[in-house]
């Protein structure tokens, strides 16, 4: 039977052309890319590369990599922070990254907020009037969830002397970066990259520790060219399957709420909450139907606690499926899940006897 | 006319389901009380009720569980083509 992950916004499978590079990254940098001699200089070398290679591809004068999203966020914060009055994050970040935040914050000495978002996602007018002046700003350009891409914060950033930090990694390649940020972190995961590189980028060069983790930075930039050069049409078909589907699942399931797949949304990305069944159920059914597919219901993660990204836009937790397509995927998959989860979810109504619901 | 539902003691999706089986056929305007100790009631109650669509007048936080007041309305469901 064929395997589709259909849970690639945060994360994608890893190539086999990115494996072999990274087995050759991995002999050829596993020394301290900051030792004196031969060996480890070949690792600077290879981490240098990949940077200046990731630099030009999204426009930065200079790239650092760190090990993960917390690492990273601490870093942009750190930098960026001299002149601020406060840090803040929106409700509908990463948990790691508004947890990275209110530490990085702290270490300055400085208050972290948490901004109020609207029922789509966006920071609201009036959480960004109120927010004390000059901040630093975190929040993702496209959300991970619910694909909503984050309102144009410029003209704000401009007007009050504040720093925009983009967390970009499920945006890159699916959608515009806009001007005028401060940093942009790329998680190299989001675009099949090997997990252990995340990219700060910044439109200034700085001097830095060296952190990162060599073998995974040292691919980072080969696997997202690769990806890029692939996202034109990758966006293109991404944005019919997922309207297709959604119209499907409207059209073939009652009680369900749909997030993602309007025109302003990011292309691949698609949050459907059904009523009146367990997500758990249908995420299990899906998978061994060869569907892998993620979930922000409370019944369906480790933790036990619903999604914060649905909770924050007042969404429906329950019955909760996340889908993030991957590139290259022909359109008779997309319509094949779709049909699944129409089937899915009538047989998981069935054996909880809410068909009548 | 009210009807109280205790969903206490189990977890999402069900007190939710209670809620809807409750409200299946009684006539608009029927005032449901729902008690759930589930906190991700929280957030899928008031959801619910802008989905059904439904009016939640009151969320009482009682001693250990919460207490949802509903009123049901006119629910206009759209014809469903099967697959």
């Amino acid at each position: 039977m064929s395997r589709f992950v259909l849970d690639c916004a945060v994360s994608r499978p890893v190539s086999d052309r990115v494996a072999r590079w990274y087995a050759h990254a991995a002999q050829q940098g596993w020394a301290d890319p900051t030792a004196g001699y031969h060996e480890g200089k070949q690792a600077s070398m290879l981490l240098e590369q990949s940077a200046a290679a990731l630099a030009e591809a999204v426009g930065a004068r200079q790239v650092h990599f760190c090990p993960d999203i917390g690492a990273a966020v601490a870093a942009a914060v750190s930098e960026l922070r001299s002149g601020a009055v406060c840090v803040a994050t929106t409700a509908v970040d990463a948990l790691r990254v508004i947890e990275a935040c209110g530490e990085a914050a702290a270490a300055g000495g400085l208050p972290h907020h948490v901004l109020d978002v609207d029922a789509d996602g966006r920071v609201t007018e009036t959480a960004l009037n109120d927010l004390p002046t000059p901040a630093v700003l975190v929040t993702n350009l496209a959300n991970q969830e619910i694909g909503t891409v984050q309102r144009d914060l410029t003209a704000w950033a401009r007007a009050t002397g504040s720093l925009v930090v983009l967390d970009a990694s499920a945006a890159f390649g699916w959608v515009d970066l806009p001007p005028g940020w401060s940093r942009v972190l790329l998680d190299a995961r989001a675009w099949g990259g090997v997990p252990g590189a995340v990219a700060v980028c910044s439109p200034i060069p700085l001097r830095r520790a060296v952190t990162a983790n060599v073998p995974a930075a040292a691919v980072a930039a080969a696997a997202a060219q690769q990806w890029l050069s692939a996202a034109p049409s990758a966006r293109r078909s991404a944005r019919r399957q997922i309207a297709a589907l959604r119209e499907r699942l409207e059209r073939g399931i009652r009680g369900i709420e749909v997030r993602g797949g309007r025109p302003e949304d990011a292309p691949h990305i698609l949050s459907v909450s059904v009523l009146y069944v367990d997500a758990e159920a249908l995420q299990t059914r899906l998978d061994s139907r060869g569907y892998a597919v993620g979930s922000g219901s409370a019944c369906a993660s480790r933790h036990g606690q619903p999604s914060h990204v649905l909770a924050a836009v007042g969404g429906f937790t329950g019955g909760n499926l996340r889908v993030g397509l991957p590139p290259d995927l022909p359109d008779d998959v997309v319509a094949g899940f779709g049909v699944a989860l129409v089937e899915v979810v009538a047989e998981v109504r069935a054996q909880m006897g809410t068909s009548d619901l | 006319m009210t009807i109280c539902v205790d969903a206490r003691g189990t977890r999402c999706p069900y007190p939710v389901i209670a809620l809807a089986r409750a409200a299946a056929d009684v006539p608009a305007g029927t005032v449901i009380e729902l008690l759930a100790d589930d906190p991700v009631s929280l957030t899928d109650v008031p959801a619910w009720c802008r989905m059904r669509p439904a009016e939640l007048r009151q969320t009482v936080d009682e001693d250990g569980y919460w207490r949802f007041v509903v009123v049901t309305a006119v629910t206009v469901v759209a014809e469903v083509t099967e697959p």
